[in-house]
């Protein structure tokens, strides 16, 4: 995956993540029906972006002609927001103890051979 | 062909997820969860197909094996389901929760407290719930999908949000390098 691919590919999930996240914890509202964005080497520029806050709320990260340093602060910024997203907050021993349940699950289900490494 | 013209609408405003996501836990896991009538002419992202098949992967040998599965859950989105230049879209296989998984498991899947599995409750009651987990991903041919699956659930809208958020959550999570 090219650089470019890969900021990208990180900007819509940042980008989308922060939507999700944010109705959880703020009363902002948001119109993504403009968004333009471009990629500048190491920089994201978010143009002609609206942005519709209310009192109280905890966005500030998306204000018009916004420029943001980089495509990883954008995901950082998603992270924390999904971060106060208490619905789905996750408590990371439990998440561990899911996951080694699973790991030594037996289930019934039949495994077949369908290619043969040789 | 364009995309499903009865497909949800993109979620771009945080008031309106918000009431999506409080519905959501009003109304509890199991009601309301899905819809309660859906089309059976048209598959979406989120669904939950019965299709017999094998999970194929490349085993610790090599060796590409199959687990034998029948019930699906759609994670391609709904607009690639439907696009006649694009062959192919993506499945989870769905395990279901028997009587042998513990409650507090089940209680902490159904509070959403693991990142790479998602909590789909069974309404038909006849198992705890399916967990989808997300490192496990196939890829189908959407003919053969379109063919052969059967619909078992379509999600609600606030479902299908709440699915975009484990998605989300779990793809795009941080992955520590930089602790």
């Amino acid at each position: 995956m090219s650089f470019e691919t890969k900021v990208k590919t990180g900007l819509v999930c940042g980008l989308t993540a922060v939507a999700l996240s944010s109705g959880a914890t703020s009363n902002s509202t948001l119109n993504y029906s403009n968004i333009q964005s471009k990629v500048v080497k190491n920089k994201t520029e978010i143009s002609t972006f609206t942005s519709t806050q209310t009192k109280g709320s905890n966005i500030d990260m998306f204000s018009n002609n916004v420029n943001i340093d980089t495509p990883n602060s954008i995901i950082k910024n998603a992270l924390n927001q999904i971060n106060n997203f208490n619905f789905i907050d996750v408590d990371d021993e439990i998440d561990k103890e899911i996951d080694a349940f699973f790991a030594h699950r037996e289930t019934n289900k039949q495994k077949k051979i369908l290619y043969k490494r040789t | 062909m364009n995309c499903a013209t009865n497909r949800w609408p993109p979620v771009y405003d945080f008031n309106t997820l918000q009431e999506q996501i409080k519905e959501l836990i009003n109304k509890g896991l199991d009601e309301g969860f899905y819809r309660e009538t859906h089309s059976n002419d048209e598959f979406f992202q989120g669904d939950l197909i019965s299709l017999d098949s094998g999970f194929p992967y490349i085993d610790e040998n090599g060796d590409i094996v199959a687990e034998e599965n029948n019930i699906w859950l759609i994670l391609g989105n709904t607009c690639d389901i439907v696009r006649d230049d694009l062959h192919y879209t993506n499945i989870i296989p769905l395990e279901l929760l028997e009587s042998d998984v513990p409650e507090k498991i089940i209680g902490n899947l159904k509070s959403f407290q693991n990142y790479k599995r998602m909590f789909f409750p069974d309404i038909s009651k006849k198992s705890q719930g399916y967990v989808a987990d997300f490192t496990k991903v196939c890829t189908i041919e959407k003919q053969f999908l379109i063919k052969n699956a059967t619909k078992i659930n379509e999600l609600e809208f606030h479902s299908w949000v709440l699915f975009h958020s484990c998605i989300i959550r779990y793809f795009a999570r941080d992955d520590g390098r930089n602790d």
